[in-house]
C-alpha cells in the first residue's frame, strides 16, 4: 500500500486495461462466434462493445461514490462485515480462477503450437517467472511492460494487409443473415473475450488522476472493441464462416496463410509476438488477485504472498485433464464473469439505498 | 589516520618536531627539515617529496622566508599567501598529504602552508577505449583536480557547480558531483549526494566501485550509471540536467541519471548530418538485437524447428549440420568460449602479441574447426557476425552485458526452443521496465513512453527539433537555449 511504485495515472489505466483484455480469449473467439452467429460475429463484438461500455460507466459512477475505495472495501461498507467478506471472497475466488484459466489456456497453446512434449509442469512455472516478476515490483513496473501491446496491436493490424488481397467480402454479406436472435445469443461468447476491465475496481485507489478514469477506461474499451472488431472481420472476411468453425486458433491460422519471401515461416515470429501479450493478461489477474487478498486481510504486501499465490495457481490450472475440460471450466468461468459484472451494476443501485460510507460532493 | 594521536601545536617547536616526527614514522617520502630566520629563529618545514613543485619551493619558499623575522610572523605580514593557521597536528598531516609544503615557526601555536601541488600526470589525450572521428580528442585523467578544470574550460560559467565530499575511509578521496546549477533538478542531486556520502568502503579504486555501491539494484548487471572517459560526453550530460560523477584517481566519470538507449549514442551521431547520425544509431540498434538474437535462434532453429529454415536453405544448413556431433548449443558454447578467450587475451597482451593471437584464433582455429567437424559452417557465419555485432554499441558495460544475455538465451533456447527466447525476452523486457537509474525509469523513452525524449533515441532528429531537454534528468528548464520559460 505504500510503495509508491503502485501508483499509475490513467493513461497507464488504458494499457492496464487493453492489456488485462486482449489475451487468450480473442484467439479462439473468431472460431466460437462462427459457430453461434456465422459470419455476422463481428455484430456481436460491437454489441458486447457497447455493452461493456455501460458496465464500465456504471462501475466507475459506483467507485466514485466512495473516494479511494477498493471494491473489496466497498463491499465491506455496502453489505457488512459478514455478507461484504462473502462477495470478497467471491470476488478473490473468480480472480484465482480466471488466473488459472487464462494460465493453462497459454501452456496449452504452447503445447499445440511449439512444445509437444515439454511436461506441462516445468513449462508453467518456467513461463510465470517474468509475471511474478513484474507482480512483486508493483504496478508501475506492470504498465509499462504492458505498453508492449501497442505493439501487438500494431504488428497484427500490419498483419491483415498483408493478406488484404485474399480477403473476400462476399464472405461477410448478407449482413445479419443469421437473424437478430442468434446475433444476440452469442454477445454471451464474446462479452466473456472483454473481461478485464472489472480489474480497475481494484486498483482503483492506486490511479492518481481519478476525474479521468471515466473517459480513458471508455478509450481503452472502445480501443479493444475495435481491434477485436476488425479481428472477427478479417479471419470471417478470409476463412468464410465454414472454415473458421473448425480453426482453434483463427488467428494464428490466418498468419499462416501468408508466406513470406525467404522467410517462409513469418507466422512463427508472429506468435512469438503474442506470448509476451499473453503472459500480460495472466499477470494482470495474478496481481489483482493478490491485491485483493492484501486488501480483504490487511496483509503487508510481501513477496511470499505473491509465491504462494503463483503455486495456488500453478496446481489450479493443472486440474483439467484435457483441453474440452479447460473448455469446461471456461465456460463456469464465463458465468462467473458476468455474475461478477451483474454483481457490481447491482452493487452501484444497492448504494443508493445504503448510503453508508458514500462520499458525499 | 587514527593511529595518530590529535595533538595540539605547542609553542615548542622542538616538542612539535617530536610529535610530527612519530606521525610520520617509516614514510621516507617525506621531506622534513630546518631552516633559521633572519633573527634565528627556527622554521621546521616538511612536504611529500615528487608532490610539489621544487623550483617554486626554492625560488618562492625558501626566498621569502629567509628574508622574515619573528616578529613578521606575529604582525602577519608576509611577502606570499600562506594557508589559513592550522592548530593541531592531524590537520598538518592532511595537508602535507595533499601536496603543501608546512612549516611551523618557534613560538607560535599554529603551522601554515604554502600550497605548490604538482605530480607527474598523465598527458591529456583520447581515451583508448572510446574513440571518435569528428568530436573533441581529449579525456579525462587520474587527477580530480585536473577533470574539473576540463570541464571548467568547456563550460565558462558559474553555473557549473561541484559538490565534493570524501570517500575511503583509508584512501581519503575526493568525489565531486558536478551539475550545472538552474537545470539540473535539486532533489536528485540530494538523493545523489545522501547516496554517495553514505559509501562505506575503504577505497575507491575505480568509478565501477561507487556504480555498484549506489546502485538501487544489486542484481541487475545492466549499467545503471553510464561510464565514460570523455569530457564532451560529460559536458553533454551536464547539459541535459544530469550529473557526473567524479571519483579522484580515476579518468573514468559515471553518468547518472541515464536510460537505456543512452548507452547506444555516441558523440559523432550529433557532428554529423540527422540523417546519417540516425542511420549509424539504428545500426545500432540492429547490432545489439542480431548478437542477441543471431545464435539462440541458430539453436532454436537446429534443435526444435527446422521448419523454420527458409526452404532454399535447408539443404546447405542440413549438410554442414550433419558433419558435427555436437548438439547445436555444445556448438554455440564452444565457439562463444573460444572468442571470449580470444577477446580476454587481446585486452592483456601488448598490441604486437595480439596481432599474433587475432591470427591464430580467428583463421586457424575458425578454419580448423569446421574442417574437423566440430562447428557447422553456417554457425561459424552466425558467430562470427554475433562477435562483431557485440561490440556495435559504444560503451564496454552494455557490450558485456548484452553478450551475457545472449549465454542465458541460448541455454534456454537450447531447453525449449523458440518459447525459450520469449521467454527470456519476456523476463529481459520485464526486468528492463523494472530497474531504475537515480530513480528514473531505465527504458524510457520506450515505456514509459515519452514522444520528445522518442526524437533522441534510436534515431537522432536534426537539432530544429531537440530544442528542449530529454526528461530523464527532471530538468528544471526545460528548453535549450534562451527564452526559457
Amino acid at each position: 500500500m505504500n510503495n509508491p511504485k503502485d501508483n499509475i495515472n490513467s493513461t497507464q489505466m488504458i494499457v492496464f486495461i487493453l492489456s488485462s483484455q486482449i489475451g487468450v480469449g480473442i484467439l479462439t473467439l473468431p472460431a466460437k462466434l462462427a459457430e453461434k452467429a456465422g459470419h455476422d460475429g463481428w455484430l456481436s463484438v460491437i454489441i458486447s462493445t457497447s455493452i461493456c461500455s455501460i458496465i464500465i460507466t456504471i462501475m466507475i459512477l459506483l467507485l466514485k461514490r466512495y473516494r479511494d475505495k477498493s471494491i473489496i472495501q466497498i463491499n465491506n461498507i455496502l453489505y457488512g462485515k459478514y455478507l461484504g467478506t462473502f462477495f470478497n471472497l467471491y470476488f478473490i475466488f473468480y480472480f484465482i480462477i480466471t488466473t488459472a484459466v487464462i494460465f493453462r489456456s497459454l501452456v496449452d497453446i504452447i503445447q499445440i503450437t511449439a512444445l509437444n512434449f515439454t511436461p506441462a509442469l516445468l513449462l508453467s512455472f518456467v513461463i510465470i517467472i517474468p509475471s511474478t516478476y513484474l507482480c512483486i515490483y508493483g504496478l508501475q513496473p506492470i504498465c509499462r511492460y504492458s505498453m508492449l501491446i501497442y505493439l501487438v496491436i500494431t504488428v497484427t493490424l500490419l498483419f491483415f494487409l498483408l493478406v488484404a488481397n485474399n480477403f473476400k467480402i462476399t464472405f461477410l454479406m448478407p449482413l445479419g443473415e443469421s437473424g437478430l436472435f442468434k446475433i444476440i445469443n452469442s454477445v454471451k461468447s464474446s462479452v466473456i473475450s472483454f473481461i478485464g476491465f472489472e480489474l480497475v475496481s481494484v486498483i482503483y485507489p492506486y490511479i492518481s488522476d481519478k476525474e479521468k478514469i471515466l473517459k480513458k477506461s471508455l478509450i481503452a474499451n472502445f480501443i479493444t472493441g475495435l481491434f477485436y472488431t476488425s479481428i472477427v472481420l478479417a479471419t470471417t472476411a478470409l476463412f468464410g464462416e465454414n472454415i473458421l468453425k473448425r480453426l482453434v486458433y483463427p488467428l494464428f491460422s490466418l498468419s499462416r496463410t501468408y508466406n513470406a519471401p525467404i522467410f517462409e515461416r513469418l507466422d512463427l515470429f508472429y506468435v512469438a509476438l503474442w506470448f509476451p501479450a499473453m503472459i500480460g493478461s495472466t499477470k494482470m489477474y495474478l496481481y489483482a488477485s493478490n491485491l485483493a487478498i492484501r486488501d480483504l486481510f490487511k496483509l503487508q504486501p510481501k513477496k511470499i504472498y505473491i509465491f504462494l499465490n503463483v503455486i495456488l495457481i500453478i496446481l489450479l490450472s493443472r486440474i483439467p485433464t484435457n483441453f474440452f475440460d479447460v473448455n469446461k471450466y471456461s465456460n463456469f468461468l464465463s458465468i462467473m464473469s458476468i455474475s461478477i459484472m451483474l454483481f457490481i451494476v447491482f452493487s452501484y443501485f444497492f448504494s443508493f439505498i445504503n448510503k453508508r460510507g458514500v462520499n458525499k460532493h | 589516520m587514527d593511529i595518530i594521536k590529535d595533538t595540539e601545536i605547542v609553542s615548542d617547536i622542538d616538542l612539535n618536531i617530536k610529535n610530527i616526527d612519530y606521525a610520520f614514522i617509516d614514510c621516507p617520502d617525506i621531506i622534513k627539515n630546518s631552516l633559521y630566520l633572519k633573527d634565528n629563529t627556527k622554521v621546521y618545514y616538511m612536504y611529500v617529496d615528487n608532490l610539489i613543485d621544487t623550483e617554486i619551493l626554492y625560488r618562492n619558499f625558501f626566498s621569502s622566508i629567509i628574508l622574515l623575522e619573528h616578529k613578521d610572523f606575529a604582525n602577519n605580514s608576509y611577502p606570499v599567501y600562506y594557508s589559513d593557521k592550522m592548530k593541531n597536528i592531524n590537520s598538518i598531516v592532511t595537508a602535507v598529504l595533499n601536496g603543501n609544503v608546512v612549516f611551523i615557526v618557534n613560538g607560535f601555536e599554529y603551522a601554515l602552508s604554502l600550497p605548490i601541488t604538482k605530480f607527474d600526470k598523465r598527458e591529456i589525450r583520447e581515451p583508448d577505449v572510446e574513440k571518435n572521428l569528428r568530436g573533441s580528442h581529449e579525456g579525462f585523467i587520474e587527477p580530480l583536480s585536473v577533470n574539473k578544470s576540463i570541464l571548467r574550460r568547456k563550460i565558462k560559467n558559474s553555473n557549473l557547480k561541484f559538490k565534493t565530499c570524501k570517500v575511503g575511509t583509508i584512501t581519503n578521496q575526493e568525489i565531486s558531483i558536478v551539475y550545472i546549477n538552474g537545470i539540473a533538478n535539486n532533489d536528485l542531486l540530494n538523493k545523489l549526494y545522501n547516496k554517495i556520502s553514505a559509501v562505506n568502503f575503504d577505497g575507491i579504486i575505480g568509478s565501477g566501485y561507487i556504480q555498484q555501491i549506489i546502485s538501487d539494484f544489486k542484481y541487475s548487471f545492466f549499467p545503471l550509471y553510464q561510464a565514460t572517459e570523455r569530457p564532451d560526453i560529460a559536458v553533454a550530460a551536464l547539459m541535459e540536467g544530469q550529473f557526473v560523477i567524479i571519483v579522484d584517481g580515476t579518468p573514468v566519470v559515471l553518468i547518472a541519471p541515464v536510460s537505456f538507449s543512452a548507452f547506444f549514442q555516441a558523440v559523432d551521431d550529433y557532428n554529423t548530418h540527422w540523417i546519417l547520425g540516425s542511420f549509424t544509431r539504428m545500426t545500432r540498434y540492429f547490432g545489439a538485437f542480431l548478437a542477441i538474437y543471431l545464435s539462440p535462434i541458430y539453436i532454436a532453429m537446429a534443435s526444435f524447428h527446422y521448419y523454420m529454415v527458409p526452404l532454399d536453405l535447408l539443404i546447405p544448413f542440413a549438410e554442414s549440420r550433419a558433419r558435427v556431433p555436437f548438439p547445436p548449443i555444445m556448438e554455440a558454447l564452444i565457439m562463444e568460449a573460444i572468442i571470449e578467450f580470444l577477446r580476454e587475451s587481446a585486452i592483456r597482451l601488448p598490441s604486437y602479441i595480439g596481432i599474433t593471437v587475432g591470427v591464430t584464433g580467428g583463421i586457424i582455429l575458425g578454419q580448423a574447426t569446421v574442417q574437423a567437424g566440430i562447428v557447422s559452417n553456417i554457425f561459424l557465419i552466425f558467430v562470427g557476425v554475433t562477435a562483431l555485432a557485440s561490440y556495435v554499441a559504444p560503451s564496454h558495460d552494455m557490450g558485456i552485458a548484452i553478450k551475457f544475455i545472449r549465454i542465458i538465451f541460448m541455454l534456454f533456447s537450447s531447453f525449449f526452443g523458440i518459447i525459450g527466447i520469449v521467454f527470456c525476452s519476456t523476463f529481459l523486457l520485464a526486468h528492463l521496465v523494472t530497474i531504475e537509474s537515480l530513480g528514473q525509469p531505465y527504458f524510457q523513452p520506450f515505456s514509459p513512453f515519452k514522444f520528445n525524449d522518442l526524437k533522441d533515441s534510436v534515431i537522432r532528429a536534426p537539432f530544429k527539433y531537440l530544442k528542449k531537454r530529454p526528461s530523464i534528468a527532471k530538468p528544471l528548464k526545460i528548453n535549450r537555449g534562451k527564452n526559457n520559460e
